[in-house]
Parts: structure tokens; sequence; C-alpha cells
């Protein structure tokens, strides 16, 4: 589905993402976890066509990608949710999701609104409006209004309340049950490894560690250093 | 009545100001930066239709027409060949601007290049109405009738139609519309294209009502500016307003400078004082959110 090869990119002359392979099989939930400036976000914004690459190779469907530009990747069933001014807020609820489904002829609002009934009572009010939970409901389904075949999403529960995360997470496995693939990146890494099949560690631009989620969760070093587990 | 042909002139200043004020600020929506060139817009789009009027021999509504679509395109050729290149290279607001003067100073001497710095009129014929004893020009009428119309038909693409949804859409969050499929920098084009079109039929308003100077475009920009700002910088809703409310401002301000003996020639200050005011008082104007965007 994704395959990211050797990838290099940062911004000018600051190298963030050092030669980072990852992938991202049909179906699959994938999570990226990592410190604050560790280059996830950079990574998944090269992916997205946002960043360029230095070097390396990215592959989507069996197409090279490298470099392709953010509305063509869409037009080719990515997604792309960002972490913050993630809707258009001066835009009402129901224009919001126009705009996401501005590629397609047809959007289906029904299955959207049936995944997120609190947006089809608010579609006429303007989305500055909503509450943080309510934006974050918004802003997946606007990216979910072209049925992307991989979803990116940069970190969807920042500044969220504990139980909206658990929202926003099942919300995420549903999306699984429509075939579509995940690729997450957290620095909640808990919530987001309860729901995912894999994870990659990046640690200073590198990729450190790779493997299932019950490999991630039951690493001693790991949790002790990324998940706030004590001891080990 | 006195009264009235005060209420007859603001409402034509006020139709005039509003079609390139509205020019001004879908642009500045979109690229954030004060686009000076926009006052030689006005000027160009009032020359190309003199070409089409009295060169050509042609109904001005022909020009105006031809006003347009030309001064739409140069605003699309003004992006293509400066802006979009200082986008590419990671230009800050301050340098468009500055580049945005430079492209006016060169339309500018090229205008007075061709017809010269003396002024011109175009070929209309003038009838005159008169009510509730004032009196008003059909193309005064005019004026006032196509400017809500254009502004109707603005409201209608922005709140129905798909383009009009992706302008706004683009002008609120352009790295969430690249995001959501939309080709940012083909909207920009139909921006600069509405944009430069709207500043081509004011100039051929501003020319109609009074004559065509190289220096057209530059008398009323900053009264434009003020309806811009005075609307809240980037609100449509708020520059026709706005547009308005300048009309009647400086054609009854003006009434009072003359009754105190003042020289009726400080008509522009009365913009200047109204930005100044809106700019202590209520910075984001009256539509204007109060965050900063």
């Amino acid at each position: 589905m994704l395959s990211v090869e050797n990838v290099v990119s940062g911004y000018g002359e600051t190298t963030v993402v050092n030669d980072v392979s990852i992938n991202v099989a049909p179906g699959e939930i994938v999570v990226i976890i990592g410190p604050n400036g560790c280059g996830k976000s950079t990574l998944l914004k090269t992916i997205f066509g946002l960043v360029r690459p230095g070097s390396g190779k990215i592959a989507f469907n069996g197409e090279d990608i490298t470099g392709a530009k953010p509305f063509e990747l869409v037009r080719k069933g990515m997604g792309f949710v960002p972490q913050t001014e993630n809707v258009f807020a001066s835009l009402s609820v129901m224009e919001n999701l126009e705009m996401g489904g501005y590629t397609i002829r047809a959007p289906d609002l029904e299955e959207i609104f049936r995944m997120f009934p609190v947006l089809e009572e608010k579609k006429k009010e303007r989305a500055s409006s909503l509450s943080g939970g309510e934006r974050q409901m918004l802003a997946m389904a606007r990216a979910l209004m072209t049925r992307p075949k991989l979803l990116l999403l940069d970190e969807p529960s920042a500044g969220l309340a504990p139980k909206m995360v658990e929202v926003v997470m099942e919300k995420i496995k549903e999306l699984r049950e429509g075939d579509s693939s995940v690729l997450i990146i957290e620095q909640n890494a808990k919530s987001a490894l309860s729901i995912a099949d894999r994870g990659y560690i990046m640690v200073m631009g590198k990729k450190v560690f790779e493997g299932k989620t019950h490999e991630i969760l039951d690493h001693k070093e790991i949790g002790r250093l990324y998940l706030g587990k004590r001891g080990g | 009545m006195f009264l009235t042909q005060l209420v007859i002139n603001s409402v034509v200043t006020g139709s005039i100001y509003v079609l390139i004020a509205i020019g001004l600020t879908i642009v500045y929506r979109v690229l954030k930066f004060a686009n000076f060139s926009h006052a030689e817009l006005i000027t160009f789009g009032a020359y190309m239709a003199y070409i089409v009027n009295v060169s050509l021999g042609m109904d001005l509504f022909y020009g105006a027409l031809a006003a347009f679509l030309l001064t739409g395109a140069l605003g699309i050729a003004t992006d293509r060949l400066v802006f979009k290149k200082l986008r590419k290279n990671g230009s800050n607001v301050i340098s468009m601007m500055i580049a945005s003067i430079g492209i006016g100073l060169v339309l500018r001497q090229s205008i007075q290049e061709k017809w010269g710095p003396n002024q011109v009129w175009y070929d209309i014929e003038t009838r005159t109405f008169e009510i509730f004893g004032g009196s008003i020009t059909e193309m005064q009428v005019y004026i006032i009738l196509i400017s809500i119309a254009l502004i109707l038909i603005l409201h209608f693409m922005f709140t129905r139609t798909k383009l009009g949804k992706a302008m706004r859409g683009v002008s609120d969050n352009p790295q969430l519309a690249m995001a959501s499929g939309i080709d940012t920098e083909k909207i920009l084009l139909w921006v600069w294209f509405i944009g430069g079109g709207l500043a081509g039929i004011g100039g051929v308003f501003r020319g109609a009502d009074t004559r065509l100077v190289p220096l057209l475009g530059w008398e009323i920009i900053l009264s434009a500016f003020a309806v811009v700002i005075l609307g809240g910088i980037g609100s449509f809703y708020g520059a026709i307003i706005a547009a308005y409310i300048l009309g009647f401002a400086e054609n009854f301000g003006v009434s009072i400078l003359s009754d105190l003996s003042i020289s009726t020639g400080y008509r522009p200050a009365i913009a200047f004082m109204i930005l100044i005011i809106v700019l202590i008082v209520r910075p984001s104007g009256i539509m204007g959110k109060k965050e900063a965007a």
C-alpha cells in the first residue's frame, strides 16, 4: 500500500528525517511514536507531498509518488488530517465536508453522518464554533469524504480530553473495517498503540525500532523511555 | 433638494468603491498582502474600455466587458510573472507589497506613455434624470445597478458554487485546501482574474463618472484601502457596507468642508481620517475577526 524507502527530508539545510524506511500494508493501522522534534511529523508531511524529500523513494499502491503534490495524492486515494488548523474555521460544517469531497462528483454524506452523528446536527454551524472534540471529528470526516485508501493522521489525540481520545481512537478503528489503512503519528503512544497493528519508534530523525504492537508494549527499554512506564 | 443630491452622490461614490474594494479584499484574503498594483489595474481597465468605446467606437457596455476580461487577465499575468515567483522563493508579505508597488509604477508609466498625461473622456451621452429635487445621470444609474448586480452574483458564487466555496476554503486555510485535493494554484488564477476584473470595471465606472487620467486608479486606491480596512480586512460583506459608508462620509464630509469654507481639496483626507480612527478604535473593522488570522 505505502512504502517509504530511505527517505531523507527536512527544511532548507536542516535534515529532520534521516534515512527512514517504513511501510503500511492494506487494512493495517500503523503508528509512529517518538518524542517532540523526532521528525515524525515531517515524515508524514513528506509522504503527503507537503515537504519535498531530499532523497529516497515513496510509493503508493506500487506507483512512485515521490515529490507528488498533495492534491494529486488525494485524487490517488490518500487522505491527510493535520494536527492543527485541520478544519476550515470560517466555513460551515457542511462546507467543510464539501471541501473534503471537492474531488468527487457525488460525495456520500449519509455514511459520514452515520459515523459522526454530531456533524449532522451541527452541519450549518461554523467550524470555529465547534468544541475541540467535534473539530477533530470534523477534521477526520473532511478527510474521509473521498473514502481514502490510506489515511494519514497527525497526532489525532493532541489537546483532547481522555474521553474524547477514546472516541477518536474508536473511530479510527472503524476505518479499518471499511478496508482503509491508517498511518498515525502520536506522542500519546499508549492510546494509539491500543488500536494499532504495528508501530515504529523514531528518535532524532532516525527509526530506532519497529515491531508488532505487543512487542513495543512489552519492550522494557521502550516502555521506560516512551510510554512512561516505571522501573526496567 | 440639496440633501437628495448628496445621497445620490454618496451612493454613486460607494458603488464605484465597492467593486474595487471587493477585488482588493479577495486578493488580500488569499495572498495576505496589500496589492498596491490594484490601483493600476483600475486605471488599466478604464483605458481598455476607452479603446473599445472611443478608438473602436463601440458602446461603453462592451468597453466594460473588455475591461473586466482584460484586467482580469492582467491580474493573472502579474501573478504568473512576479508574485508566483516570489511565493515559490518563500518571500514575505513585505516583499510582495513592495513588488506590487513596482508593478504599479511600471503599469502607470506605460499607460501614460501610450495615452499621455492629459485627461480624456469616454464617448457617452449623458441623459439626466430628476428625482426628489436631485439629479442623476443615466450613467450613474448604470453604475449603481451594475454594482448591485455584480455584488449579488459574487454572493451567489461564494455561497453556492464549488469554485466560490473553494476560493473561500483556499483563503481560510491553503494547506488544508491542498489536503482536500484542491489545486490551490488554479484557484489563485480565478482569484486574480475576478479581483482584477472587478478593479477594471471599477476603473470604467470612475472614468465614466469623471474622466480618464493615468493617475485615475492611484487617486482612489487609498479610499479603496480605507474601505477594506473599515470593512475588516478580507471580509467580503464588510467591504460592501464599508464602501457605501465611505461614499457617504466623503460626500457629506466635502459638503461640511465647503460650509466651513475649507478647501474641498481635503476630500482624500476624509478617507484617511476614517482609516486612522478605525485602526485606533476597532482595528478588526466592522466585520473583521477579533483574533488575528
